[in-house]
């Protein structure tokens, strides 16, 4: 089994330069746990997430990591011209020795793609074909496409990315998009309820046997969870009920802001306890936590578990006690899973 | 007198991963050395230039040093969208304990700039809206705008830079008429020309003109290809070839599009030609001494900026310029 992290980069109440680098510290000890990859969230004009530009924060985390793997979940690739981001890519997989995860998404957010002037409404096409754009770019030596919203003719293209191919990584949400997911080979990451989970991993793995590929080929399917460890459960419930409602105030934040329905209003509590009870999170010792992975990967048919151990005004101090106890008690009973 | 890096970051013969390690390692060196700042040009699919987005070799350089400054020479503003790159500025002037330099530009290639899609007849003024979008975003807490190129309605600032009202303003400058602008603005300015007095000279009559003071005057500096060894011989020899390829990727891109390169007849193809002409310098410590006061002298400069790193220097060569630069150099103009 491997794991990973993902990280809102949310307001923690730190001043800005210290949340960050108390953030490439607790990444430090993501990369000494050995945990496979950091996936970083792309948000913008909320304190939902500052890493705006996650291409900038992640060429700090590879120069504090030597064997991490990280990468946006996801790009909003609508928000970018496409050669600048090609050449991101390239730049920031070169200079890691090929550990960029590649994320693509359209955003989910019509509030801030609008700030960009992109219009919500045809930005899953726009995302179709600023893949297939940044596609070309990633593995041609001469960039020519005509589009809807793209046109390049005969652009010369200079970087080749470390890593041939490339990952891509998708932030999977809706059976609908399975097809599209598994045609591209992409790894996934998905945070539902676990039996939404194990409908899109079997619908994956339909998908990728119907394409004639092997099962040792499948990509790596994750979930995402909250999770909070402390040496009492007590203790964890502590940190999760103080620090889980400034992340929950700052998803919805730009939504009542701009009038925009939040569509995860109803499957976000306000109380940390009741979506623990959801099956969405766990705060306790590292034995409850073995025992919830262990369930969870056993009803979703996951290969890959994805943990977010901070966020909100949880401290430092608290997630790196949840990483320790994690990477010390909980990792090491699934290393033959 | 204080001492800056320009750096192209261009191809150096060696694969990608190994150009960016190295260089790394030479800021590192440059960080130590107690270099002011590290200015690194933005160039778009062209070997001439391989951080087409600065802020991301940037925020490596940040990790790497510690008080080196650092910054784009120049962001070419019109290739960003403002709000992304008001955030970048700063996640990176965050991400670094206020340490970054904001270098602004329009671009000097229509053909790169074309690449993204720019008019270049119109950059100038899609750079001054540009600006301004981007000085307001940096400054405020709900941006509004409404101008030709952009247009926003309260939009939420959520990240701040380190440094207020914002990090430094710095321009590459090559022509007399945007002194004015320079001088209104507190903008640091860099020049490549060889002729640098007539634009000091101009830009501190303005300053003093608008009852500014001696000491507040920004950096104004020249850059200028250097490489130091221990005999003149052996300097000339390594900077004549590693001149070559840079020369080479300078015109490329104007030469493949058939745009006349605006370089052609004063950018020299041979490192020997440059330094006679004082553009350039090979040779040993001594002798970048002697250069040096004089460059610095003639051009009424406050800032020399060293372009130390070229073409297909190898990392050692560079390494040992910066040695001898930093060992046998810089003391001598510790207390200019």
């Amino acid at each position: 089994m491997r794991f990973g992290i993902f990280d809102h980069l949310d307001d923690s109440g730190l001043p800005l330069d210290r949340h960050f680098e108390a953030r490439l510290e607790l990444i430090e000890a993501y990369d000494r746990a050995g945990f496979y990859g950091y996936h970083l969230a792309e948000h913008h004009n909320t304190p939902l997430g500052y890493a705006p530009s996650p291409g900038v924060f992640l060429s700090a985390v590879a120069q504090r990591t030597r064997q991490l793997r990280f990468g946006p979940m996801v790009y909003l690739l609508p928000l970018y011209h496409p050669l600048r981001l090609i050449d991101e890519i390239c730049m920031l997989d070169q200079m890691s020795g090929g550990r960029f995860l590649y994320g693509v998404g359209r955003g989910i957010s019509p509030v801030e793609v609008g700030f960009y002037g992109i219009d919500f409404s045809t930005g899953a096409k726009q995302f179709r074909e600023a893949f297939e754009v940044i596609r070309r770019g990633l593995t041609e030596d001469r960039l020519t496409f005509h589009g809807e919203f793209y046109d390049f003719d005969n652009v010369p293209i200079v970087m080749k990315p470390f890593q041939r191919p490339l990952p891509v990584w998708y932030g999977l949400g809706n059976p609908a998009s399975v097809a599209w997911t598994a045609a591209i080979a992409a790894n996934t990451v998905t945070r539902r309820p676990p039996e939404q989970v194990r409908a899109i991993t079997d619908s994956y793995r339909a998908e990728w046997k119907k394409l004639g590929r092997a099962e040792a080929d499948l990509p790596l399917l994750g979930v995402n969870r909250h999770i909070i460890i402390a040496e009492t459960e007590a203790d964890a419930l502590d940190t999760a009920r103080r620090g889980y409602p400034a992340w929950r105030h700052h998803m919805g934040l730009l939504w009542h802001e701009y009038n925009v329905p939040f569509p995860l209003e109803a499957a976000l509590p306000e109380d940390f306890g009741v979506l623990q009870k959801h099956g969405d999170a766990i705060a306790g010792t590292p034995a409850m936590v073995r025992d919830y992975i262990a369930r969870e990967i056993e009803a979703t048919r996951v290969n890959y578990y994805v943990c977010d151990f901070a966020f909100g005004t949880i401290t430092h101090d608290e997630a790196m006690r949840s990483v320790e106890l994690f990477a010390n008690e909980v990792m090491p009973a699934f290393a033959d899973a | 007198m204080r001492f800056g890096i320009f750096d192209h970051l261009d191809d150096g013969g060696v694969p990608l991963g190994q150009l960016f390690e190295e260089r790394l390692k030479l800021i590192e060196a440059y960080d130590r050395a107690g270099f002011y700042g590290y200015h690194l040009a933005e160039h778009h699919n062209t070997p001439l230039g391989y951080a087409p987005s600065p802020g991301v070799f940037l925020s490596a350089v940040a990790q790497r040093t510690r008080q080196l400054r650092f910054g784009p020479m120049v962001y070419l503003l019109p290739l960003y969208h403002p709000l992304r790159l008001i955030d970048e500025i700063c996640m990176l002037d965050q991400m670094s304990g206020g340490r970054f330099l904001f270098g602004v530009g329009r671009g000097v290639s229509p053909v790169e700039v074309g690449f993204f899609g720019v008019d270049f007849a119109r950059g100038v003024q899609q750079f001054n809206e540009a600006l301004e979008v981007i000085r307001l975003g940096l400054t405020c807490d709900a941006l509004t705008y409404d101008g030709e190129f952009y247009k926003f309605d309260g939009v939420p600032m959520a990240l701040k830079p380190m440094q207020r009202p914002h990090p430094p303003l710095w321009y590459g400058i090559s022509r007399p008429e945007t002194v004015s602008w320079a001088v209104a603005n507190d903008v640091n300015v860099v020049t490549f020309l060889r002729e640098t007095r007539p634009l000091t000279d101009a830009y501190r009559s303005e300053w003093k003109a608008l009852g500014r003071g001696e000491a507040e005057l920004p950096l104004l500096g020249l850059t200028r290809h250097i490489v130091l060894a221990d005999t003149d011989q052996a300097a000339r020899k390594i900077a004549e070839r590693a001149y070559r390829p840079w020369r080479r990727h300078m015109e490329l891109l104007w030469e493949q599009r058939g745009v006349p390169f605006p370089l052609q007849g004063t950018l020299p193809d041979e490192f020997d030609v440059l330094q006679s002409s004082g553009h350039g310098f090979a040779g040993t410590p001594a002798g970048a001494r002697e250069y040096i006061a004089e460059q610095a002298g003639e051009g009424g400069v406050n800032y020399v900026v060293c372009d130390l790193a070229f073409g297909d220097i190898t990392f050692h060569e560079a390494k040992r310029s910066i040695e001898l630069f930093s060992k046998e150099v810089m003391p001598a103009f510790a207390e200019a």
